[in-house]
């Protein structure tokens, strides 16, 4: 039976070791990314351990985001570049405002891939998703 | 600075604005070869539609989702697969404590493949930290 609870400043250093052994994180992926902020942050943040019956197994970082599904009206290319920039800047602002860390969206239509790159959305890479509903 | 071009409109299943989406989608050959429906659209409650001073142009529909980073402990393989699904169980419970409706992974190595036997699917994301 899993049992978790909040990541204290005591596990940087189990932290430190387990990402320094871990390829996939060494070198890319601070201790602290899995500590709580020292400094109060507006973002909406959780920070657990997670336990088995033989002690710690993971820490988590949890984040809260935004996910937006879109649909264009078909023929107004124009007018369309000019509303996404906004919006995604609008959208931007707001749900900082509310503590989210990230708008997330997902796409295969490579000119809106495009567009938002150059509007400062990144492609993830190995991205999973998990549906609750 | 220029003044805001765009206005946004909540916008039920049931308004007439929705009626314009269900066109939009029809015509939408990318979505409609995904099965998207209006039940989708509408699937998380009202959606936004922007508009320019043109008209409508842009409907969006927005839930909220947890992204979840893990440091799993080293040379742990069969203690981790062991609880493969408690952490599932796990991380949903605290997602819907959080209102959230997905929860976001981002595994490395191995361990994608594990994440989809959990359930997990892949998913062509973007993203822009704010």
């Amino acid at each position: 039976m899993l049992k978790s609870r909040k990541t204290l400043n005591s596990d940087a250093s189990l932290i430190k070791a387990w990402i320094a052994a871990d390829p996939n994180h060494q070198g890319l992926t601070e201790t602290s990314f899995f500590l709580p902020p020292e400094k109060p942050s507006d973002a909406k943040l959780f920070f657990y351990a997670v336990e088995d019956e033989s002690g710690p197994i993971f820490y988590v970082r949890g984040e809260n985001c935004l996910r937006l599904h879109i649909q264009f009206a078909p023929n107004q290319k124009r007018r369309m570049v000019r509303a996404i920039s906004e919006f995604a800047s609008t959208m931007a602002k707001g749900a900082k405002k509310l503590g989210y860390s990230e708008l997330i969206f997902e796409s295969v239509f490579h000119p809106l891939i495009r567009f938002l790159r150059r509007r400062g959305f990144k492609s993830s890479q190995n991205e999973q998703i998990l549906n609750l509903r | 600075m220029n003044k805001s071009s765009i206005f946004v409109k909540r916008v039920s299943k049931d308004d007439p604005e929705a009626g314009l989406v269900a066109e939009w989608l029809a015509k939408d050959e990318l979505h409609q070869s995904l099965g998207l429906t209006m039940e989708d659209v509408f699937a998380y409650g009202p959606i936004d539609l922007i508009s320019d001073e043109q008209g409508p142009l842009i409907a969006v529909r927005t839930h909220l989702a947890m992204r979840a980073a893990m440091q799993f402990r080293p040379e742990s393989r069969l203690r981790i697969a062991r609880i493969g699904s408690e952490v599932v169980e796990w991380m949903k419970r605290e997602a819907k404590d959080w209102n959230c409706s997905e929860v976001v992974i981002r595994p490395g190595g191995k361990a994608q493949k594990f994440a989809e036997k959990l359930g997990f699917r892949e998913f062509i994301g973007k993203y822009l930290g704010v």
